[in-house]
Parts: structure tokens; sequence; C-alpha cells
């Protein structure tokens, strides 16, 4: 089977790695808009909105790590 | 919202009050809460569907940790989109903040006094029931238009801005007007 060979998994490894790169940079445009966001208006939510987006970013950095890594 | 305390705009000027704050009907949030819904079950029906195909498992974890973090990016940012798009009447403008997503960003405001005209639109079943609408405000200035899209209770907003319009204008009559 030619699915079994170590270079298809290889490939799809990065393509996945690819995958994960794009969603950290996702994460860190979620954070700079939200700090412009909380600029903008404040008096309600923004530490939490803050906390989340930096919570979030930091969880995308550690998938990617873990997909560099582990896969 | 109405004379909320604790909020504070950016672009807020000395002694401008915020008079009210307007978000969204909470109802508008059903579309992407279904949506995150939709995605956060797909796994589990994928997974009976795919059942024949075979993936290492590091790729099917891998698979699930990247679509479980695109839901939750679509839950933070429907929460976001809500929440900072909002319409501020203050004292002395109209303030219209649009967030549409994570990369559109426009803020607008518009003098109390260039208000030409307010109209209300409800239309549909669901507005109706649930009291919710735009009101559409047009102005003399640079941005002609100005629309409080699904917000609760339009017709008191309209009613709130036309007695703002009329205080302004009385306001400019006796010479007291900022």
């Amino acid at each position: 089977m030619i699915l079994t060979l170590d270079w298809v998994w290889w490939g799809l490894k990065w393509v996945y790695v690819v995958g994960f790169a794009l969603y950290v940079g996702f994460s860190v445009v979620m954070v700079s808009q939200v700090k412009q966001m909380t600029n903008t208006l404040s008096g309600g939510v923004e530490k939490q909105a803050t906390w989340l987006a930096w919570a979030h970013l930091a969880v995308s950095v550690l998938a990617l790590v873990w997909a560099i890594v582990v896969i | 919202m109405v004379r909320p305390k604790s909020v504070q705009m950016g672009i807020q000027q000395q002694e401008e009050k915020i008079l009210l704050l307007l978000r969204r009907h909470a109802i508008t949030n059903f579309r992407w809460l279904f949506s995150a819904l939709l995605m956060g079950l797909a796994p589990f029906v994928m997974a009976y569907l795919l059942l024949p195909w075979t993936l290492p498992d590091r790729f099917i974890t891998a698979t699930l940790v990247l679509w479980y973090l695109l839901t939750s990016a679509v839950v933070i940012e429907g929460f976001l989109s809500w929440y900072y798009n909002v319409f501020i009447i203050t004292d002395e403008r109209v303030i219209d903040v649009d967030f549409r997503n994570l990369i559109y960003k426009n803020v607008s405001a518009a003098k109390i006094d260039n208000i030409e005209d307010v109209t209300v639109q409800m239309g549909g079943a669901i507005r109706n029931v649930l009291n919710f609408g735009t009101v559409l405000i047009q102005t003399a200035g640079e941005r002609v238009q100005f629309e409080f899209e699904d917000v609760p209770n339009p017709q008191e907003v309209s009613k709130f801005l036309n007695e703002l319009i009329l205080e302004e204008e009385q306001e400019k009559l006796e010479g007291r007007a900022r």
C-alpha cells in the first residue's frame, strides 16, 4: 500500500504542521484585535476577553509544538 | 444598557456622557452558537462514517486538535463580534463600532445635531415577537447613514434619539450647545 510509505506520513506531518502554524498566526491576530477593541471600549469583559485570547494563543502554540515533536 | 457607568470609549470627549449602549439582540448569537454545536458534534459523525478509513492515531489526534481549535475560534470570534459590535448614544454623538470579524473594524460617529431622520425597521416574525430591529439614522455628516442593527426595543431607541435631537435643538436656540 502506497499509504504506508514513510515519505507519505512525513509529508502529511508537515501539512499538519503548516496548518497549526497558520492557526498560531490567526491566534496572534486575535490577540492584537482584542487589544485594539479593549482600547476602543472598556468597562466590561475586556480582562476576560484578553485572558481568553492569550490562553487561545498559548494553546495553539502548544499544539504547534506538539505537532512538530509528536506527529 | 442605559447610562452605563463603568463603560468608557477610547474616543470619548471630556464631559461627554454615554446615555445608551446597545448591542444586537442576544438571539442573533444563535447562528454561530449552532455552527459551533455542529462543529463540536461533527467528529463523532465523521468517526462513524469514516470507520473503514484508517490513519495512524497521531494523525487522527492532530485532526481532532486542529478541528476543536477551529471550533473554539468560532466561539471566541462569535462572542467578540457580538460583544464589541456596539452602538453608543452619548449626549453629543451617535457612535457605531463595527467589529465584523477579526480583521475588520470600523468606528464612525456623528453629532446629534447632524441627525436628519431616524427610521425603525422591523421585518419578520422573530423580530416582532422578540421586539428587536434596525434603527436607521440619516445624517448630514460625512457618513450619511448609520445602522443600529438588530437592537432590542428599536421604537424606544428611536423615541430616545428624537428626544435628544429636540433637546439639542433647544440647547442651540438657548445658546447652551457645546
